[in-house]
């Protein structure tokens, strides 16, 4: 009876998670993990874009537990069936159906030129492509890098999840990481590339914009781009639905399920799907560390050539555009337009910059769109 | 390498993000006049204001002995904000001047309404 006991034991021990880390690359477990505790510490404590953050760290925390058999490409278990929303490119485009209806177009109506802005932010994707070829990504895999760029976390996983689905749980942390370090990322640029007369320019007050106009604009918007690039039609057409959800003001119920209820849920599934992706032998790769610099570049270029192209209309309208407002071209939402108005009031404290700087920024969400559907109509 | 493909992807890229933004700044703008001047059109002719409401407000009355003259009120405030505001100025003057000789002599808007930039300034405060 006792020999028993003790092989009996000794069985469960070595199917244990324990035994896991012993077995070989089992080390490699136990680095995720403690990557995963340093992203739940990011989002807990400095709350670092918690809402995602802190799914993705746990996923990528279960993932990883030895023996248990939850990371999102082993077939059968919870996870593997939530993967699927990722997979199949479910969950984004409902992501930006919440955006939608919390998404206020207004400034951008009243100021169309911001989608200059929002437009030249889309630079870096394309220029940070070209430096993942050179290090030797394929276009498919270069192409779902440079969205990190746009700063956008659910059009950089709905690239990912048609280009490249290998990469998603790298390309993920990348992107959301940027997005949460947009304050401490963005400034410097903004400042280096911009003199003090141009950063104290005060802009003009915006126009109403009628209710009629703020139907309109979803309807239009969704038409001329999905005719135009198909591929980028889902994720546009969704994040439009939920705006004029929200501006038609006879959607009350479905406007504020979408933008509570269905957003959460969808962001429970969605964040840890995508951090049960980031298995040990996915994600502790040369390839993660090359992604995370090219990330960087990427929102370092996105963030430059708004500010540039923010110069040029400053150039042109004769000093009424302040330039500061081009770096929310890059979609973070409502972040980075958040760091144009502290940029600018850290030198004219009663210049509000915030709703100018909110026009470029929804552009933004846009223009990554769009770029999202070229690179996806091109590379698939 | 494929640098064929690597030019094609920038190159038709960055024109098209670019053509599609372009098209819907002339699209968006289109739409904003038209709808703006549909709008103008539909509105009746306004109504002649009382002289109080439509007076210019950069020609203030003046003040004659005795009487003060009702303010010159910029076209559109109410009358209840004038009696507000006058409320309030006479609140002022009563605790810090009084039997100073006073009169409101003209209300009208500011650039940026005070209320509004205070509203703003404590939105945009904690970024």
């Amino acid at each position: 009876m006792f020999s028993m006991f003790i092989e009996t034991i000794t069985d469960l021990a070595s199917k244990s998670g324990i035994a896991g880390f012993f077995q070989e690359n089992g080390w490699g477990f136990a680095v995720m993990i403690v990557i995963s505790f340093v992203l739940m510490y990011l989002a807990i404590v400095k709350q670092f874009e918690p809402l995602l953050l802190l799914p993705i760290a746990f996923g990528m925390f279960l993932a990883n537990l030895p023996v248990a058999g939850l990371a999102a490409n082993i077939e059968g278990g919870l996870i593997y069936y939530l993967y699927q929303g990722v997979k199949m490119g479910i969950y984004p485009p409902l992501i930006f159906l919440g955006i939608g209806t919390m998404t206020d177009f207004g400034p951008l109506i009243a100021n169309p030129k911001s989608f200059l802005l929002g437009a030249a932010a889309q630079i870096g994707i394309f220029i940070t492509f070209v430096g993942a070829i050179l290090l030797g990504f394929t276009p498919q895999e270069a192409g779902s890098i440079g969205i990190i760029g746009g700063a956008d976390g659910p059009t950089a996983i709905f690239t990912t999840s048609k280009l490249a689905p290998h990469l998603l749980s790298s390309v993920a942390v990348a992107a959301y990481s940027y997005m949460a370090l947009v304050p401490i990322i963005q400034p410097p640029i903004m400042k280096a590339l911009t003199t003090q007369k141009e950063r104290l320019v005060v802009m003009e007050q915006l126009r109403p914009v009628s209710k009629r106009e703020r139907i309109l604009f979803p309807i239009i918007s969704t038409l001329v781009v999905s005719l135009l690039i198909p591929d980028a039609a889902v994720l546009v057409g969704m994040l439009m639905f939920g705006n004029i959800l929200k501006e038609s003001g006879v959607t009350e119920r479905l406007s504020k399920t979408a933008q509570n209820e269905l957003m959460n849920i969808i962001t429970i599934f969605l964040g840890v799907s995508v951090g049960a992706t980031a298995s040990a032998d996915r994600f502790l790769t040369a390839d993660t560390i090359k992604i995370i610099v090219l990330g960087l570049i990427a929102f370092c270029f996105g963030t430059a050539f708004g500010v540039l192209f923010g110069k040029i209309m400053y150039k042109v309208t004769g000093g009424k555009v302040n330039p500061l407002i081009g770096s929310a071209g890059v979609s973070a939402v409502p972040m980075a337009a958040r760091v144009s108005q502290k940029v600018g009031a850290e030198y004219n404290p009663s210049n509000f910059l915030l709703m100018h700087a909110m026009g470029p920024n929804v552009a933004g969400v846009i223009g990554s769109a769009v770029a999202a559907g070229v690179l996806i109509s091109i590379l698939s | 390498m494929d640098w064929n493909l690597m030019g094609a992807v920038i190159l038709s890229g960055i024109v098209i993000v670019f053509l599609i933004l372009v098209t819907l700044i002339a699209v968006v703008s289109v739409t904003g006049r038209l709808v703006n001047k549909s709008a103008f059109e539909k509105k009746p002719p306004a109504a002649p204001a009382p002289p109080t409401q439509s007076a210019p407000a950069s020609a203030p009355a003046a003040p004659t002995k005795g009487i003060s003259p009702a303010p010159v009120v910029q076209s559109g405030i109410a009358q209840e904000t004038v009696a507000v505001i006058s409320a309030s100025v006479a609140a002022v003057m009563d605790e810090q001047a009084p039997g100073v000789p006073y009169a409101v002599q003209s209300i009208q808007r500011q650039g940026r309404p005070v209320w509004g930039f205070a509203g703003m300034q404590q939105n945009t405060r904690p970024f």
